[in-house]
């Protein structure tokens, strides 16, 4: 995978049109979503085809039913190549050789061209964009612009060489010439084949959905047309299916509509098949863990959003659908091999589900994907023994970390590893990379306070003035063993602001390494260690400087949902705050009393994925920071991911420090002379790049107005 | 029978169908009565050189009344359609039975393939459509196209809704948005607007 995505990475034109091709996209969503609740519409729309999937016997029974009362044959398939042989079955019947067709992810899930041109069926697809991947035997890269890896040059080549003629390079003859060339195969077909957007139980109609109107003339001028609808396409009533359509267009191209909308219940002047094809998605519909999968619209507003593909493409992930999405699918349609790969693409930043139209936890089918290849096929060595061998152990996990804290220090000049051995040489790209602190925390903690035996062993940092709580505080790794200046910072904070603050030496990793591989139980037995090392602490909150580790030990009630340590669980992760969130919503710290000045003329600030989409907890930063007196400039896209998202900048270092320099890129872009976040495995990639800019945590920035 | 019936919302109704519309490339024109009309036709098809329209619509009752007007006006209307012959014009027409305010579309009930072929085969698509049959959003249409699908599959008869919003388009190449692939190159929608006062009580 790491090959396919440096590959991908040094495809200037793909870059170039995948960069453009996202910032057209979010404009013209943004202005099709104008005058729409899109919250109130996905919540709907989410509703109804979660209903749908809750029935889809009887709704299949019901559409069936009513097809047939309109004179269309109504078939079943159960798989893959249950649906080509009916397909083939009804195009022999009919005396079909030559097949027109129009967009279908599904006739491309199921292989459908290349097992009816391996029979001898000539099949020609017309969409524009299918049309030209067709010609060149390529596959598409996006499933609403399948071509958009295509120069128009090798666009206009491509279509010179099938015309046998010059052209000209200009878009306009292109497109002109594919319509006259595609009408003669309108004319001549003796089948059309299409998908559908939505089949309507209560009539028996399918709605297709098309820009070009070849879904209009595939559907009309062949004497034949077989629509091939997957299982989940069906909805109770035409009202669902119009749901459907007025969030589909402005997420899929952003459109308030398409130019085309059929609602087709039977034939004119020919006959009519539809083929429902189940090929996993009764599987689907029966795993309560996996379920609202089924409630994709396949509108690629998961892609058009995701890092990733924006930096990418579809070509990178191998199979027919793309992006975390399309890589938890795969499992169910193509076998768990199919998903290995691709899966590991995923940062997990949750962009997609922020933009779904119907509001799929993708993250989460991502995790539980991840999960049944633990489970099924296992870790690769390394991870496996790095994970079940040394993090779950914290005591030898602490000591490999202090020891090479030591051994690195022929390889660091100034904080940073600067003579990268050449073991690492594939890393570089990452930039500067952090060296490990020559103390960690807790040692640093433990020569300046007392350190008790209470309830566990504990660092015990006093209130300053009057007390007004007593919280604990929980490091996480890399303010532990990275930065742990900040993490002395943010106890500062919550000392000088009345809090005593009770630091459990015994506390571990959160987990997340552990959790987002798919390695369930190792994050278990790490998180029953903390609740273990925090056991009788009696602490009103606890408090993180990591929002990745904030975000994990809110999932712990799930992580731990069997056995006896559900209800600690529940109560520990109640408990956990990042500072600013408590800072702010808490202690409702004025810090506008504190702003006396800084040495920043502007700032800007930086979401961690987890802060912003996993704890809602983005808005707090930003007002701490304005109150504070600092200059806050937002960034465009302060929401998108660094890159960064733990072991897969390890993975694929080339790829995280791409989608970095678009992050770098915007924060430029402001003005500001340093970047704050709140995330330090954020903050440690955004310090990879030196250079002038300054990025910090936010506790440093409000921990300097008071102690500076 | 559809009765026309005043409508508080109808100019509002209007303005936004025929600026949403637009925004997707279709040539709106709006007149206030038959006479206008054909007249506004009339003069489009001069314009562009078409003198014979191939037609697909019901003429009886107000677009009975366009139908003659149109032919008084020097057009010939063709008839009985079929793709070989639509083939060979530059303009078809037909009669929207509703359109869209949100999103400038045009909602066809259609019953045959030669409903549907002036909006498919030749370049451009004309389109006739009363303002009294302007609904504001597509929901606010399902019933009706459940009547009319369940009304013919009762039958066993096909039948099919189409929604039509501008020309047809791609942007399949280099994301460069082009109108004109497999359908229409151009879409003009020429809308009577009555004076409910005085039409009510017309019928269709």
């Amino acid at each position: 995978m790491r090959r396919r995505t440096i590959q991908a990475l040094n495809d200037a034109f793909l870059c170039k049109a995948l960069e453009s091709f996202a910032q057209g996209y979010r404009d013209a969503r943004a202005e099709a979503l104008s005058n729409k609740d899109f919250g109130t519409l996905r919540d709907e729309l989410q509703a109804i085809k979660l209903d749908a999937i809750a029935h889809y016997r009887d709704l299949w029974l019901q559409f069936a039913g009513n097809a047939a009362k309109a004179g269309i044959t109504v078939h079943f398939a159960k798989d893959a190549d249950d649906a080509v042989s009916i397909i083939k079955s009804i195009l022999t019947d009919a005396g079909a050789h030559k097949i027109v067709k129009s967009k279908s992810m599904l006739c491309e899930e199921i292989r459908l061209n290349d097992a009816l041109a391996a029979d001898g069926f000539e099949v020609i697809e017309t969409d524009l964009g299918e049309w030209i991947v067709q010609l060149d035997k390529d596959r598409p890269s996006h499933m609403v612009m399948p071509a958009i890896h295509k120069t128009a040059d090798a666009v206009a080549n491509t279509i010179e060489h099938e015309a046998q003629r010059e052209l000209g390079h200009d878009i306009p003859s292109l497109v002109a010439y594919a319509r006259q060339r595609l009408r003669r195969e309108f004319y001549s077909a003796d089948a059309g084949i299409t998908g559908a957007n939505a089949a309507i139980a209560s009539t028996g109609a399918i709605m297709v959905v098309t820009n070009e109107g070849n879904g209009r003339m595939v559907t009309i001028e062949p004497p034949l047309h077989i629509a091939v609808v997957g299982l989940e396409k069906i909805v109770p009533t035409t009202s669902d299916a119009l749901a459907v359509l007025e969030l589909l267009c402005p997420c899929a191209t952003g459109q308030k509509i398409s130019s085309y909308v059929s609602f087709i219940a039977g034939k004119f002047d020919g006959t009519q098949h539809i083929v429902v094809v189940d090929n996993g998605r009764s599987a689907i519909a029966e795993n309560p863990a996996f379920r609202e999968a089924l409630c994709c619209i396949r509108c690629g507003a998961c892609l058009n959003n995701c890092p990733v593909y924006l930096a990418v493409g579809g070509h990178v992930f191998g199979g027919v659908y793309m992006g975390g999405m399309g890589s938890a699918v795969a499992a169910y349609h193509e076998g768990i091999e199919a998903a290995v790969g691709p899966i590991s693409l995923c940062t997990g930043c949750a962009a997609c589900t922020d933009n779904c139209p119907v509001g799929i936890d993708i993250p989460n089918l991502v995790s539980e994907t991840r999960r049944r290849i633990v489970a099924e096929k296992g870790l690769p060595p390394v991870k496996a023994f790095i994970l079940r061998r040394i993090l779950r152990n914290r005591k030898l996990f602490h000591t490999i970390l202090k020891a090479a804290s030591h051994l690195q220090s022929p390889f660091t000049h100034e904080g940073y590893i600067r003579h990268i051995p050449l073991s690492l040489a594939g890393y570089k790209s990452l930039g500067a990379l952090p060296a490990l602190a020559t103390r960690p925390l807790r040692e640093r903690l433990q020569s300046t306070y007392s350190v008790g035996q209470a309830f566990q062993p504990a660092i015990f940092v006093g209130a300053r003035g009057e007390k007004r709580m007593r919280v604990g505080f929980f490091s996480g790794c890399l303010i532990d063993f990275v930065y742990p200046e900040i993490g002395e910072k943010i106890i500062d904070l919550l000392a000088h602001f009345g809090c005593e603050v009770v630091i459990p030496i015994e506390q571990t990793c959160c987990g997340i390494p552990a959790s987002h591989i798919g390695e369930m139980s190792v994050a278990a037995e790490v998180a029953k260690g903390n609740l273990a090392a925090f056991a009788g602490a009696d602490v009103d909150a606890i408090i993180t400087g990591c929002a990745t580790c904030a975000s994990a030990i809110k999932g712990y009630p799930e992580l731990l949902a069997t056995g006896p340590y559900q209800d600690d669980a529940k109560h520990f992760a109640s408990k956990i705050y990042c500072i600013c969130d408590f800072l702010s919503d808490v202690l409702s710290i004025d810090f506008s009393k504190y702003s006396a000045g800084t040495s920043y003329a502007a700032i800007t600030y930086h979401d961690s994925c987890h802060l912003k989409r996993h704890l809602a907890a983005h808005t707090q930063p930003r007002k701490l920071l304005r109150a504070a007196g600092f200059n806050l400039v937002e960034m465009s896209g302060s929401d998108r991911c660094c890159g960064f998202a733990g072991t897969f900048a390890f993975d694929y270092p080339e790829l995280s420090a791409h989608i970095l320099t678009h992050k770098m890129d915007s924060i430029n872009a402001t003005g500001a002379n340093c970047v704050a976040t709140d995330c330090p495995g954020c903050l440690m990639h955004l310090r990879s790049r030196g250079g002038t800019l300054q990025a910090a945590h936010t506790a440093e920035l409000l921990w300097e107005l008071l102690f500076a | 029978m559809v009765n026309v019936s005043p409508n508080a919302d109808r100019p509002i109704l209007l303005d936004s169908f025929k600026k949403a519309a637009q925004a997707v490339d279709a040539d709106v024109f709006i007149s206030m009565g038959i006479r206008e009309l054909a007249d506004e036709i009339g003069s489009f098809c001069n314009k562009n050189g078409i003198g014979t329209l191939p037609c697909a619509f019901q003429e009886t009752g107000i677009w009975g009344e366009l139908a003659s007007s149109l032919i008084g006006n020097g057009l010939a209307l063709l008839h009985d359609l079929t793709r070989d012959l639509l083939d060979d014009y530059d303009a078809g027409l037909n009669a929207a039975t509703f359109g869209i305010a949100d999103t400038g579309t045009l909602v066809f009930l259609e019953t045959s393939a030669m409903e549907l072929h002036p909006g498919t085969i030749p370049p451009q698509h004309i389109v006739i459509l009363r303002s009294c049959d302007i609904r504001q959003s597509a929901s606010g249409i399902a019933d009706e196209i459940d009547a009319f699908i369940l009304e013919h599959i009762s039958t066993g008869k096909p039948c099919r809704v189409s929604l039509v919003s501008g020309p047809s388009r791609t942007a399949d190449i280099e994301r460069t948005l082009t109108v004109g692939v497999h359908g229409p190159k151009a879409l003009a929608i020429f809308i009577l607007d009555e004076n409910p006062q005085i039409s009510e009580g017309a019928s269709v």
